[in-house]
């Protein structure tokens, strides 16, 4: 398409598998039909020969008609305003109705009413319609209105809007790239919360912080895929290509009181914002470590996690990591083992620094990677990290020797790993999140609150003490013990 | 369900900004054309695609120029963004006529 806008013919070859998406991507730019050549089947799975026959006898003809065919625009689609009332009916009828249009994730939604989306207006400064920026691939308007809605949709409180917007704010930056949402991988974005927001929304940062259950947690990371639907426009089956994919991931919120009583800096405070300020990061992750349990004293710990996480699971994207020249995996530890380390004197830097410095890989693990093919193609590499580290893209130690066999660091720049403490405060546990190289760096926004914050909060306690208790105690739930 | 509220709601996408879509002419007769080839190079097939591409079109198009695909660089690696901006200028440069793009295979 690239080409195309340039002014040059094209023909774009794609697996079967893509075709959908090709044409998707194509009607969102404005073609109503693009020049695509077929490559039947699933290609790591045929031999040279068969793939040679496919792309001679099936994909060239494609290629010749489709250079000599007549490209159409597609029409513009005419676009509801914002606050038209496009659907009216009961709850069932909405459900319906969204899920018919491609408008909800499979959940039920809550209804975006006017009066709802109005409701979360009220917790900004900034008029519903500004412009935040342009989701592709769609290229639909992100914009302070259609966040509301959206909120409205994920079950968020009002009061999470100014948290919503800093997310959006996150996922226009280019550098984000959300129109490689849809990779292969099926990554999901996480959003992790600090500063004193995460004590006013009563997030869960203790025991289960990353399960369903708390009601910002949930419905703030629910808004993330669901905004990533509905305005990227990544579907699954076409624009959205995750393979299996996973489910989306409730939002992380640091104990900042486990930090501040081992002497760390918070996660937001390591990304350069200061002490005190409200801040919501977001980055992908593409998997999750088992959880790794350790014990004994600061250098056992650390070895537990070289061996569990480094050597383990996160090793595995580590080649792609490379191939993009980013990557922040991302690990989160419970308060005691922070308080263990912190009694030993290691700052999350040093511990950042200890797993970048022993966590290692055979080089041709990370030359190779995930598309290694060796039976085809003997000695084949994608990439080369002497000349990686030639460029100045690597640090000197992926290229101490040209032995294939030469150890190489895993986490290829120390400052890139993330460390965050949540979790149950008593348990010796920690996970590692892989993230997806360029796609979906971590990005941070201060959130911005409204002058009339703190009032605007007591306010919506208070309509809530006189109503039902969301945060009841298993206790106070009505549920009579045996 | 008897007496349920009926909800009025309003849509959840946002428009979409103006196209920069344009149409190009076809190109039936590859005689005395350049082709340029762009990749994005994540199978270690590509270059065995592009060269049978070109045995077969050279069959059928005996003057027909490429342009080959490392020209281009590595589209999907982390120069991606600065590779699509220098698309135009690159194409211009080597003359190029049509793009046979291998995009996901």
């Amino acid at each position: 398409m690239a080409a195309e806008r340039a002014g040059v013919r094209s023909a774009t070859i794609v697996a079967t598998n893509f075709l959908a998406q090709a044409k998707a991507i194509g009607r969102t730019q404005g073609f109503k039909s693009l020049p695509l050549a077929e490559y039947p089947g699933v290609d790591p799975f045929d031999s040279t020969e068969v793939f040679v026959e496919k792309i001679g006898n099936v994909v060239v003809d494609q290629i010749v008609e489709g250079l000599a065919s007549q490209i159409e625009l597609a029409p513009a689609a005419a676009a509801p305003k914002p606050r038209d009332v496009v659907f009216a009916g009961d709850f069932d009828a909405v459900q319906d109705h969204f899920e018919q249009n491609l408008w909800s994730d499979g959940l039920p939604i809550a209804p975006p009413t006017i009066e709802r989306v109005e409701e979360f207006l009220r917790f900004t400064d900034r008029s519903p319609d500004e412009v935040i920026g342009e989701l592709l691939p769609e290229r639909r308007e992100a914009t302070v209105w259609s966040v509301a809605v959206n909120g409205v949709m994920a079950g968020c409180r009002p009061e999470y809007m100014p948290i919503l917007l800093g997310m959006a704010e996150v996922m226009v930056e280019p550098m984000w790239r959300i129109e490689d949402g849809g990779s292969t991988p099926g990554w999901e974005p996480l959003a992790i919360v600090n500063g004193p927001i995460v004590k006013d929304l009563n997030f869960n940062y203790g025991t289960g912080a990353m399960r369903v259950g708390r009601r910002a947690n949930s419905s703030i990371g629910r808004f993330a895929r669901l905004y990533m639907r509905n305005i990227a426009g990544l579907l699954p089956g076409t624009t959205d290509k995750g393979t299996l994919a996973y489910t989306f991931n409730v939002a992380l919120a640091e104990d900042e009181d486990a930090v501040a009583k081992v002497g760390w800096r918070p996660f937001s405070v390591e990304r350069g914002f200061a002490p005190g300020e409200s801040v919501v990061t977001v980055q992908s992750v593409v998997g999750i470590s088992p959880p790794i349990y350790v014990a004994g004293g600061a250098a056992e710990i650390a070895q537990k996690i070289v061996e569990s996480w480094g050597e383990g699971n996160v090793k595995l994207w580590a080649y792609t990591g490379i191939m993009f020249h980013q990557w922040h995996p991302l690990l989160v530890l419970s308060p005691c083992i922070a308080e263990v380390f912190a009694k030993e004197g290691w700052s999350k830097d040093d511990l950042k620094r200890y797993l970048y410095e022993n966590t290692k890989m055979p080089a041709w693990h990370a030359e190779r990677g995930p598309r290694l093919r060796p039976q085809l193609i003997p000695g084949y590499s994608t990439q080369n990290l002497c000349k990686l580290v030639e460029a100045g893209e690597l640090p000197k130690e992926y290229c101490l020797s040209s032995d294939p066999e030469r150890l190489v660091p895993v986490f290829f720049r120390s400052e890139t790993i993330g460390i965050v403490v949540a979790g149950d405060t008593g348990k010796n546990q920690c996970k590692g999140y892989t993230q997806n190289a360029k796609q979906g760096v971590p990005l941070s926004k201060l959130i911005k609150l409204p002058v009339r914050w703190e009032e605007l909060l007591s306010e919506a306690r208070d309509r809530r003490a006189n109503g039902r208790n969301q945060y009841a105690t298993p206790s106070s739930r009505g549920v009579s013990s045996q | 369900m008897k007496d349920e509220p009926t909800y009025e709601v309003v849509w959840p996408l946002g428009k979409t900004s103006s196209s920069a879509a344009k149409v190009n002419s076809p190109i039936s007769d590859l005689n005395g054309k350049t082709i340029g080839e762009l990749s994005v190079h994540v199978t270690p097939r590509d270059d065995l695609m592009f060269a049978t591409i070109r045995e077969k079109l050279l069959q059928r198009f005996p003057d027909v120029r490429f342009v080959d695909s490392h020209t281009f660089g590595f589209l999907h690696g982390p120069e991606e963004n600065e590779l699509v901006d220098r698309l135009p200028e690159l194409l211009r440069q080597h003359s190029v006529d049509a793009v046979i793009s291998s995009m996901g295979i």
